[in-house]
């Protein structure tokens, strides 16, 4: 396994189904780097990680994980990567030390002292069925049994959808525990910004099937900004650049942008206008934007 | 196109996986089998043993239809399959180890049947030569099983499934029928012999033949799949 590649490398990938359509996806991860996918339901996010996993096929353009080609090499690939998604269930029937014991039984990595660290740290009871445990708890049983044996990548598609309050913090404290591991890759997909704030260090917008941005997370917060200003929005300010939306409110403009620098302020002026106010933005209301943007490109 | 391009050990590791998950549902069916072979040897009223052989024709399919739909369908309902999908196994592998898993898991109280009919007949007063009949309907009831468990492998639509297995399963009580009145076989039922006539080899070659060809076409349709979904 290639130590030097990026974790993740996507090159023109495309699939195409019946309703839908991924898009000519670019997406580079390095080694060590946290990724959050922020998108709509529907947008693509499950079907670009089942792509990573080797679950499906692209029609084209290039997939590498880990230095190795997909799904041609999905199950050597596969041994160093843990998967976890929101539709993924384990037996009802067994308890989780008999998925334990399965799971110990593939991997030669499994960390027993490591999982039971966690029994403990996720309040699991591993004699208990797993069709006693609650949602909160069916999702730490299954983070439980990824990070026990200690992959290189962890995929997470949706990892605290469903959970309550107090289940999807404990779930979140878990996960940045776990991620302080900078060897440790992590792609992890939610619709819920305030989660990829909480633990990415980069962030990329997928929407219907296509990247409409994707950079690390200081960038996204340090570029994008939120001006008020008075004024007419004329010719010259749709012509500066790095202008995200405009929406006028007579007689204030309400300006967005992903180029903000400290230059920017002074070319507003220039364009006739009076700052009121510069306000950094949400990643909920970046993603937002930069959505409304793509989708008007 | 490989066939066979899977890793033996994580095969292994399915299987006994599916044999763990399913193993107590099977235990009921087993005891329930083991009364039913008690009441026909039992040695009572001609009711009894007839209790007793419908009941092991009833568990019989029951056993089959319950194998096919716990492991197949209640595991794609219930959504482990992301599961297994997610371990470090190809397509491939978790074709065979579904495949071996549940033919695995039938067999067991097949043989039983099986053989607990052929052993009380041979240490019974009932006629040696109805081994040879008890033979080809318990194959056929292997056969209409491997037929509906590679349809059910090869076709997610339950609609379609739970219609081949009925289908299939409607056509045992008939074929008891006709074999145990066709030339070659019917004179030699009521017989102290076991006399495996050229009828009865052909019906059981042409049994294993489906059941071989089933699985290699199943096993085909499966080793052209690159990935998962």
């Amino acid at each position: 396994m290639d130590m030097l590649s990026p974790a993740i490398a996507l090159q023109g990938v495309h699939k195409h189904y019946r309703d839908f359509a991924l898009r000519d996806v670019d997406l580079v991860v390095p080694t060590g780097q946290i990724m959050g996918l922020i998108g709509v339901n529907g947008a693509g996010k499950s079907t670009l990680l089942r792509m990573l996993i080797g679950l499906i096929r692209a029609d084209g353009g290039t997939v590498e994980v880990l230095g190795q080609r997909l799904p041609e090499a999905q199950v050597s690939v596969k041994r160093h990567i843990g998967y976890a998604s929101d539709d993924m269930r384990l037996y009802r029937g067994q308890t989780l030390r008999w998925h334990m014991d399965f799971v110990a039984r593939i991997y030669p990595d499994w960390d027993e002292a490591y999982a039971q660290h966690l029994l403990t740290r996720f309040d699991l009871r591993a004699q208990q069925k797993l069709g006693g445990y609650s949602h909160g708890q069916r999702v730490k049983a299954l983070l439980l049994l990824i990070f026990a044996r200690h992959p290189r990548l962890l995929l997470l598609d949706e990892p605290t959808t469903g959970l309550d309050p107090v289940a999807r913090g404990e779930v979140l404290d878990a996960l940045a525990e776990v991620l302080r591991d900078e060897e440790r890759s992590v792609l992890f997909s939610s619709h819920n910004t305030a989660d990829v704030e909480q633990l990415a260090d980069a962030i990329t917008f997928l929407h219907r099937g296509a990247i409409v941005a994707s950079s690390d997370k200081d960038t996204f917060l340090d570029r994008w900004r939120r001006i008020l200003c008075r004024g007419m929005a004329g010719t010259a300010l749709a012509a500066l650049p790095g202008i995200a939306s405009v929406r006028e409110s007579a007689p204030l403009i309400e300006l967005k942008t992903d180029a903000y620098d400290e230059a920017f302020p002074e070319r507003l002026r220039a364009a006739g206008l009076q700052i009121q106010s510069i306000e950094p933005m949400t990643l909920e209301d970046i993603f937002v934007t930069a959505v409304r943007q793509g989708a008007t490109r | 196109m490989n066939l066979f391009a899977s890793d033996v050990r994580m095969v292994g590791r399915l299987i006994v996986k599916d044999w763990q998950v399913y193993q107590k549902a099977l235990a009921g069916f087993l005891a329930g089998i083991v009364l039913a072979l008690g009441l026909i040897g039992s040695g009572g009223p001609w009711w009894v043993a007839g209790a007793g052989a419908m009941l092991l024709i009833v568990l019989l399919v029951v056993v089959g239809s319950v194998t096919i739909q716990t492991s197949l369908f209640i595991e794609r309902k219930q959504q482990t399959v992301p599961f297994i999908m997610s371990l470090p196994v190809s397509p491939m592998d978790v074709y065979w180890g579904k495949l071996l898993a549940n033919l695995a898991i039938f067999l067991v109280p097949l043989l039983l049947v099986g053989g607990g009919m052929i052993t009380l007949i041979l240490t019974t007063p009932i006629a040696d030569g109805l081994v040879v009949w008890i033979v080809l309907s318990v194959v056929f009831v292997l056969t209409t099983f491997c037929l509906s468990l590679c349809f059910a492998i090869a076709c997610e639509s339950e609609g379609w499934n739970a219609f081949v297995m009925l289908g299939l399963m409607t056509l045992i009580g008939p074929f008891m029928f006709v074999v145990g009145r066709l030339e070659g076989i019917v004179e030699h039922v009521r017989g102290e012999q076991v006399v495996w006539t050229p009828t009865a080899l052909a019906i059981l070659a042409a049994e294993l033949a489906t059941i071989a060809v089933a699985i290699v076409v199943t096993s085909v349709l499966h080793a052209r799949k690159r990935s998962f979904l």
